[in-house]
C-alpha cells in the first residue's frame, strides 16, 4: 500500500488521460474531482494485487457516457459511489477495495474518488490498460468474469440493480439506453469480483504506469526536454507523426462520440498526412492513406509543445500535435481480445499487426 | 374468495373491454391468454380487497412496449416476461406475493395479471389503480395515493433482469421501464408497486374486476335472450347512452409511441342531424355533441358495436362503421383536486374545467359551472 500526494494524483490523472487515448472522460473534470476530495482531507491510496486478502471482495466504479465539451458532468455528483453502495447493498457485503475500469482523465479519477471516499485502496491494475469505448472492451469480458450483478445510478436519483443479463453486450446496450435518457451520463458498479480471482486476469501496474508517463512528462518540461518524446519512451512507445489538425468532424451517435481528425505533417513529417477515426476512444490511424495503428493499440494525440492529452472531440483545427502509439497488453493480443477489441469490432475490415511489426 | 368459471372469465374480458374506454390492448390476445391457461388446467381466483391480510404484498405486472401482432405464441411469451419480473420482485424483496393486481382495466392488460396469478397459483385482487384504462404509467390511483412504483422489476425476452431500487418518480419510471423495452425488441414484463395489503385498499378502485365481469355478462345475456346489449351495458355501468350514429372520420397516428386519433360520428335515429366528435390517446379521453364538449377524462367515453354490445378499441373504429356511445363517471379518485390535476381533460392540453358526467344537462343533469 502506498499513499498518493497531489503530485502523484496529478501525474496518475495526466498519464490515465494519455493512455486514455482521446476518451476516458475530461481530465479537467477529474482534476477538480481530486482537487475537491484534497481540500476535504480525503485520503488516496494505492495497493499492489499481492496487498489485499485473497477473500477481498473488490468493485468497480465508473462513469458512463460521451464526452463533449458542453461537460454537464458536474452535476452528476456522486452517481458512482452510489452505485458502488447500491451494489453493496445488494451484495450484503462490503467492497474492500476498487479497480478502476478503464485509464482515463475522468474514468480513473471516479474510481479514485469512490476509493477515497470509502476510505478505501485503488488497486494498481485495471481492466483494460487504457480507455475503451464499449463496456465489453474489457479484459473482464474476454476472460469470461461476470459483469452481473451491476447496479445504475443516474443524476435524477434512480438507482437499478442489473441481476442478470444475457452477456456483456446486451449490458452494454441497457446501461448505454439509460445514460442517454439521464443526461448522457450515469454511474455504475460492476464486476464484483474475489481478489483471488481478480488477480488471475486484470493487467497489473497499469496506474503505476500512468504515474510514470504523467512524471517523465513533468520532468521533461522542468528540463526543457521534448516531453512527447519522454512520454513515448516511459510507455515503450513510438513517436507516430507531427502534424497540424487540418479538418475535425464529429458527432453524438447513439451515446458515443464519433469522429474523424486530419493532419498535415510538420517538421520531419512534412508533406506526409495522417488521419485518426475514433470512437470516444481513437481507434484506428491512417499514414498517407495506409492503416499505420488500430486498437487494441493506443493511439494518443498529444499538444506538442507541452506533452499534454487531448481527449475528443477537443482536437481543434490549427492545433499543433504530437500522435504517440504504444502497445497493448499482452491480455488484448489474444485471438479472444482481437475479436473484442480489434479493428473489425469497429467495422473496419483491418487486420490487426502489432504497433512493434509496424513501427519496430 | 372466488374461483372464476371460463364464462366468468369471458364475461370478465367482454367488460374490462368496455371499461377500456378504445384502450387497454386486445381482447382477443387476452382471451388468447387466458384460454391457453385453462387448457393447463390452470385456476383463476379473485380475492376481494377485504381478503387481502394487512401485512401481506401484493405486486402488479404488466406488460411495456409496443403490442406485436396478433399471434398465439407472442401472446404466451408476453404473460411468461410478466411472470418473470414477478417473479424477480419476489425474490429482491425476499417476500412472496400473496396476489396480483392488474393494473387497469382493459381487455389484455388486465389478462396479463390473471394470467400471472393463475401461473404463480395465487388470486388476483378484485381491484386495480385506475377503474378503467388509462394512457400513460402515472394515471393511477397509487400515484394520486403516494404509493411508491419502486423497487420494480422488468425482464426481458433475452433473459436480463433488472430491479429499480430508487426512482426519482413514476415519470421518470415510465422513461426508464420504456428505454430497457426499445432495448430489447420494444417489450419488457414489468411488476411495479409492491405494496402491502393495509396500504392497497386505500389506494385502488375496490370491486373493478367484479364490476367488469357484470356488465360482461349482462352483454352476454342480452344477446342470447335478443335484447339490447348495449341498453344492458348503460344499465350495468350506471351510465347513460351518449350518442348513436355512423362513422364518417377516422383519422389517426402513432405519436411518440400512444395511438393518437378523431372520430367524427353523424347522427342517426334519435340523432339524427347531430354529430359527436371522439378525441383518443390510445383511450377516449373527450368528447363533443355538435360541438358543444359533453363528456371529458377521468368519466368513461365507451364505444360499441350497437348490435353485439362489445367495445371497438382504437384504432380499430372505420369509417363506415355503425357505432354506439355509451359514458359513465369516473371513480371517486379521480374526481380528488390532485386525480382531476394528473388525469382531467387539462392533463391533455384542453383548456376547460371538468364537468361530472351526472350533471351534463343534454343528459339530463344539473346545470354545469
Amino acid at each position: 500500500m502506498r499513499s498518493l500526494g497531489a503530485i502523484e494524483l496529478e501525474d496518475i490523472l495526466i498519464g490515465c488521460t494519455i493512455l486514455g487515448t482521446g476518451g476516458g472522460g475530461s481530465l479537467s473534470e477529474g482534476q477538480r474531482l481530486i482537487k475537491g476530495l484534497i481540500e476535504k482531507g480525503e485520503e488516496f491510496t494505492l495497493g499492489k494485487l499481492e496487498d489485499l486478502d485473497p477473500k477481498a471482495l473488490i468493485g468497480s466504479p465508473y462513469y458512463c457516457g460521451s464526452i463533449s465539451p458542453e461537460g454537464g458532468k458536474e452535476e452528476s455528483g456522486e452517481v458512482a459511489l452510489k452505485a458502488f453502495e447500491a451494489l453493496e447493498d445488494y451484495l450484503g457485503e462490503e467492497f474492500k477495495g476498487v479497480i478502476a475500469a478503464e485509464l482515463g482523465g475522468f474514468a480513473t479519477a471516479g474510481a479514485l474518488a469512490v476509493a477515497a471516499e470509502r476510505g478505501l485502496p485503488l488497486l494498481d491494475a485495471d481492466a483494460a490498460g487504457r480507455a475503451a469505448p464499449d463496456l465489453q472492451c474489457s479484459i473482464f469480458y474476454v476472460m469470461g468474469i461476470p459483469i452481473a450483478p451491476m447496479a445504475v445510478a443516474s443524476p435524477m436519483g434512480d438507482v437499478m440493480i442489473v441481476k442478470q443479463v444475457q452477456d456483456d453486450r446486451r449490458a452494454e446496450e441497457i446501461i448505454r439506453r439509460i445514460a442517454v435518457i439521464s443526461g448522457n451520463m450515469v454511474g455504475v458498479c460492476d464486476h464484483p469480483t474475489r481478489m483471488e480471482m481478480l488477480q488471475e486476469v486484470v493487467i497489473p501496474n497499469t496506474i503505476s504506469l500512468a504515474e510514470k508517463v504523467g512524471r517523465v512528462r513533468r520532468k521533461a518540461m522542468e528540463k526543457e526536454d521534448n516531453p512527447c518524446k519522454a512520454i513515448a519512451e516511459a510507455g515503450n512507445g513510438y513517436l507516430l507523426f507531427q502534424g497540424l489538425v487540418t479538418a475535425h468532424n464529429w458527432k453524438v451517435e447513439e451515446g458515443f462520440t464519433v469522429g474523424q481528425i486530419k493532419l498535415t505533417g510538420i517538421d520531419e513529417c512534412k508533406g506526409e498526412e495522417y488521419t485518426i477515426w475514433y470512437k470516444n476512444e481513437n481507434i484506428i490511424s491512417w499514414c498517407n492513406g495506409e492503416v499505420d495503428v488500430t486498437v487494441p493499440d493506443l493511439i494518443s494525440i498529444l499538444e506538442k509543445d507541452t506533452g499534454m492529452p487531448i481527449t475528443n472531440p477537443n482536437c481543434d483545427k490549427g492545433k499543433r500535435v504530437s500522435v504517440i502509439g504504444f502497445p497493448a497488453s499482452e491480455q488484448w493480443r489474444t485471438p479472444d481480445g482481437i475479436t473484442a477489441f480489434g479493428p473489425k469490432f469497429f467495422g473496419h475490415d483491418v487486420e490487426y499487426v502489432p504497433i512493434e511489426r509496424r513501427r519496430g | 374468495m372466488q374461483v372464476l368459471t371460463g364464462e366468468e372469465l369471458e364475461d370478465l374480458i367482454l367488460g374490462c373491454t368496455i371499461l377500456g374506454t378504445g384502450g387497454g390492448g386486445s381482447p382477443q390476445k387476452g382471451l388468447a391468454m387466458i384460454r391457453a391457461d385453462l387448457r393447463e388446467g390452470r385456476e383463476f381466483k379473485l380475492a376481494n380487497l377485504e381478503e387481502i391480510p394487512d401485512e401481506a404484498m401484493v405486486a402488479s405486472p404488466y406488460m411495456c412496449g409496443s403490442i406485436s401482432p396478433e399471434d398465439a405464441a407472442g401472446t404466451q411469451k408476453e404473460s411468461l416476461e410478466c411472470l418473470e419480473a414477478f417473479k424477480a420482485l419476489e425474490k429482491y424483496l425476499g417476500k412472496r406475493f400473496f396476489a396480483a393486481i392488474p393494473t387497469e382495466i382493459g381487455g389484455e392488460n388486465t389478462a396479463i395479471a390473471l394470467s400471472v396469478a393463475a401461473k404463480m397459483e395465487i388470486p388476483v385482487v378484485n381491484a386495480d389503480p385506475a377503474g378503467r384504462s388509462v394512457p400513460e404509467l402515472q394515471h393511477t390511483t397509487f400515484y394520486v395515493k403516494n404509493v411508491p412504483i419502486a423497487p420494480l422489476a422488468v425482464a426481458s425476452a433475452k433473459g436480463d433482469i433488472i430491479i429499480l431500487k430508487e426512482v426519482a418518480d413514476d415519470l421518470r419510471a415510465e422513461v426508464i421501464v420504456r428505454a430497457i423495452a426499445v432495448a430489447s425488441a420494444n417489450r419488457a414484463g414489468v411488476a411495479d408497486h409492491p405494496v402491502r395489503g393495509g396500504i392497497l385498499r386505500e389506494s385502488v378502485v375496490p370491486r373493478t374486476l367484479s364490476n367488469a365481469m357484470a356488465i360482461g355478462a349482462v352483454v352476454r345475456q342480452a344477446r342470447s335472450s335478443g335484447t339490447d346489449p348495449v341498453e344492458a351495458v348503460v344499465t350495468a355501468q350506471r351510465g347513460y347512452l351518449l350518442f348513436k350514429g355512423k362513422v364518417v372520420q377516422a383519422g389517426w397516428k402513432i405519436d411518440e409511441g400512444f395511438t393518437i386519433g378523431d372520430l367524427s360520428i353523424r347522427g342517426q335515429g334519435d340523432y339524427l342531424d347531430h354529430r359527436y366528435r371522439i378525441w383518443y390517446k390510445n383511450e377516449n379521453i373527450i368528447s363533443w355533441f355538435d360541438d358543444q364538449s359533453d363528456v371529458t377524462v377521468p368519466d368513461l367515453i365507451c364505444v360499441l358495436d350497437p348490435n353485439t354490445g362489445e367495445a371497438i378499441t382504437n384504432p380499430n373504429c372505420k369509417k363506415g362503421m355503425d357505432v354506439v356511445v355509451t359514458g359513465c363517471p369516473a371513480p371517486s379518485i379521480w374526481r380528488s383536486p390532485r386525480g382531476l390535476e394528473l388525469f382531467g381533460p387539462r392533463h391533455f392540453g384542453y383548456v376547460m374545467d371538468y364537468g361530472k358526467i351526472e350533471e351534463n344537462r343534454r343528459l339530463g343533469g344539473a346545470d354545469r359551472n
